[in-house]
């Protein structure tokens, strides 16, 4: 098993590598635009403003670096041709674990740099909050008291849970390639989700369940989030996941080996 | 022969789908006689009210009716066939045969009417009781055209069997010369225009077109008043100008589709491809959840605010969460088809197919023209779409409601409607056929259309730029909140975004055709 890891890992280490430095910059770039325009009362604001954006598009940073070897692996054969050698089971769940750890630390790794990179350098940001409202309206937030006066292990806790999602929609793009048979579904099947079940669940009136909701409590107000209804939306997940799989291979039978 | 024919066919029709349709009657009759008997009405009264009950026709009536006749209508039976001598006589043989049936059909109703009304007065007058009328109003309309109750159930009764045999003849004659498929297309445009009608006021400007007008003889007065005899001399004049024409024509094929695109080479196996059941599906599906999500949010609204609203998109300067992504899903979705499209055709272009291909242009303007196709289609597709929902839903069709508001607050003049579908069609076409060709060439330089994908989709950020910069990007420019016309000065005209969208579109597509496009077969 040590080995079969082993071996994923020499497999994906440059694109990863390459990815990893990428969300590193993003992470920390993306935080520039925000500094000014907006007023704030504690300079994690800024990071929470900033992340915005990637609460939409934090799929593609964790399927693109790895879920694409299966894929490859699948349409050259070299499955097939690994039946004689490794159990199929252990050479899946090593893979699995690959692509999901890999999608689980950048999502750790743009979060929590960006956290970082806001708490240090961004010294001369005048933060005037307090004095136009006249309290400290981030104390009214999901967990604000953290959020006010332990900004590091906020954002570390915030970091955690977020790669623990992470995890989960790896999984998800991981289950898609072992199915599908166009990479371009594969690559953009979990952003896709994740937009849709946001759309439609903002459309019936509960949007506090969906993903995007989970993975940033700070996206809506802070009386609709509560801890039960951010479980929600990774539930959700699991359970599709969960239909997934049974859809591809009880019903329509679809063998991961031919492509 | 004719006789046995006739027979077989109403055979055909009385089968035990009947008694269903005896049973739901009952059911909507008890309920009617209920309120009969509160409102003490007489039985001839409520004998039009059970007749006329529009609700019953329109969602029960008539679709039972469509479906016991088409097997009458798309029979072809060449046994048959052969033995007239002539067409023609085939063709009137069918169509006595539909009004033998819709005789039975409406005397069926009107025998169950007149059983379960037994024992209200029987007084052959109307009795005016106002409350009563003001709950059913047909009734009263009645009362004003006609003398006595007994007149109007007759001639509610011939008008209805008359409209019934009309429908049938109307789809065997389109079923003659169109064939199966586009029959049952036209029945569910047919009965989409019936149901707008009872809905709205539109069958008063040309009521000849809605088949209820013809079916139902208080639609027909409400639509043409006095003159309602009209539908009736329209309806003669049009069945013996289609049997004129089946009696000199019938030998004709009117099937123009083939014609429409010069379908040769591979554009017929990608149209195949893009204009699946699932791809159709999948555009709807959408078109109408967003549809709902407008509706869902707003207050009273009329056609023209909805469909303002649907392409109202994102502008520049603030941030909404839902509205991008609203945005960017309506936009995704023909891309994320057409990019599935070209993945797909990547993997299955063998070399079988292309040596098929005349040449390598061939190619490249088979799927252009698929792309572009699909593009207009799905703008096409959401125009009618929020129109046709709108009109169900009672909106009416003048003027604004809830944009006037915008519009004061901008200090603009309302826009006239026949602009606006010409905007929308326009801007939101070329945007969608930009983002088309930025995946193309994506696709021919890394022979995957994921990175072209993902490059729109990353593109949205210039939405983050600096506002005089933003303005600009032609991301997002097809929203109707980015058009000076609609929100003032944080947009910019309509023709200098036109410019802006044509340039782009002819740079990429010069280049893409210059020669390009021939990497794709390396």
């Amino acid at each position: 098993m040590k080995n079969l890891l082993k071996l994923e890992w020499y497999k994906i280490k440059y694109t990863y590598l390459i990815s990893l430095g990428i969300s590193i910059l993003y992470g920390c770039l993306m935080i520039l635009p925000f500094i000014s325009g907006y007023s704030y009362n504690h300079k994690i604001e800024i990071w929470q403003q900033s992340n915005q954006v990637f609460d939409l598009i934090f799929p593609l940073f964790t399927v693109l670096p790895s879920c694409w070897l299966m894929y490859y692996e699948r349409k050259n054969n070299f499955l097939i041709y690994n039946l004689t050698r490794i159990s199929k089971k252990k050479y899946i769940i090593s893979k699995w674990l690959t692509t999901s750890v890999g999608s689980m630390i950048i999502v750790f790794v743009v979060s929590f740099a960006g956290l970082i990179f806001c708490l240090k350098f961004t010294n001369n940001v005048k933060l005037t909050g307090i004095k136009l409202n006249s309290y400290d309206t981030s104390l009214k937030e999901f967990y604000g008291y953290y959020l006010a006066n332990k900004p590091y292990l906020y954002g570390l806790l915030l970091s955690i849970w977020r790669s623990i999602i992470g995890f989960i929609i790896g999984t998800f793009g991981f289950v898609l390639s072992l199915y599908i048979n166009n990479i371009f579904i594969i690559l953009t099947g979990p952003f896709v989700y994740v937009l849709i079940q946001h759309y439609i669940l903002s459309i019936l009136g509960v949007p506090y369940y969906s993903i995007v909701t989970s993975f940033d409590p700070s996206t809506l107000a802070p009386i609709a989030v509560s801890l039960e209804r951010i479980l929600i939306g990774p539930f959700l997940l699991i359970i599709f996941i969960c239909i997934t799989i049974i859809y591809f291979s009880k019903l329509k039978r679809n063998s991961m080996y031919d492509i | 022969m004719m006789i046995n024919m006739i027979k077989k066919n109403v055979d055909e029709f009385l089968s035990k789908w009947i008694y269903i349709m005896i049973f739901i009657f009952s059911m909507v009759g008890l309920k009617l006689l209920q309120s009969a008997k509160v409102a003490n009405i007489t039985y001839w009264e409520f004998i039009i009210s059970a007749m006329t009950n529009h609700y019953y026709i329109l969602y029960f009536m008539i679709i039972f009716y469509l479906f016991s006749i088409f097997k009458i209508i798309e029979d072809y039976n060449e046994i048959i066939l052969i033995r007239r001598k002539k067409y023609i006589d085939y063709f009137i043989a069918q169509v006595i045969s539909l009004l033998l049936i819709s005789t039975i059909f409406v005397l069926i109703h009107l025998l169950i009417v007149t059983i379960m009304g037994y024992g209200l007065d029987m007084n052959n007058r109307f009795i005016m009781n106002v409350n009563y009328y003001n709950y059913n109003e047909v009734i009263g309309a009645y009362s004003m055209y006609f003398k006595s109750p007994i007149l109007s159930v007759v001639s509610i009764t011939v008008y209805m069997i008359l409209g019934l045999t009309f429908m049938g003849t109307v789809l065997m004659f389109f079923n003659h010369f169109l064939g199966k498929k586009l029959v049952v297309l036209c029945m569910i445009f047919m009965y989409i225009l019936m149901l707008i009608s009872l809905r709205t006021d539109v069958d008063k400007f040309l009521p000849f077109l809605f088949m209820n007008n013809y079916i139902i003889l208080h639609h027909a007065l409400a639509a043409l008043e006095k003159n309602f005899y009209f539908m009736i001399i329209s309806e003669i004049f049009i069945s013996v100008f289609m049997l004129f024409i089946v009696k000199n024509f019938w030998y004709k094929d009117l099937i123009l589709r083939k014609n429409f695109i010069r379908t040769n080479g591979v554009i017929n196996w990608y149209l195949k491809i893009l204009f699946s059941r699932k791809n159709i599906f999948i555009m709807i599906t959408f078109i109408i959840i967003s549809i709902v999500n407008i509706i869902l949010r707003h207050g009273v609204l009329t056609i023209y605010d909805l469909i303002t609203l649907q392409f109202y998109g994102h502008g520049i300067g603030y941030f909404n969460l839902m509205d991008f992504i609203s945005l960017i899903i309506y936009n995704g979705i023909p891309i994320y088809i057409l990019a599935y499209f070209l993945e797909k055709e990547s993997n299955d272009r063998s070399a079988f197919v292309t040596i098929r291909l005349k040449n390598k242009k061939h190619w490249f303007i088979s799927v252009m023209l698929c792309g572009c196709l699909l593009i207009f289609i799905y703008v096409l597709a959401s125009l009618c779409t929020s129109v046709i929902t709108g009109a169900f839903l009672g909106m009416k069709f003048n003027g604004y409601n809830y944009m006037n508001d915008l519009f004061l607050k901008n200090g603009l003049k309302t826009i006239n409607p026949f602009y606006l579908y010409l905007i929308i069609l326009t801007t939101k076409s070329l945007e969608l056929f930009f983002y088309f060709l930025v995946v193309v060439t994506c696709y021919i330089y890394t022979k995957g259309s994921t990175l072209g994908f993902l490059l729109i989709q990353l593109g949205y950020f210039t939405y983050f730029l600096p506002g005089n910069m933003a303005k600009y990007t032609p991301m997002g420019i097809g929203s109707l909140s980015r058009i000076m016309e609609f929100v003032g000065n944080n947009g910019i005209p309509y023709l200098f975004i036109m410019g802006i969208l044509i340039t782009v579109n002819l740079i990429l597509y010069l280049y893409l055709q210059s020669g390009v496009y021939k990497r794709i077969f390396n």
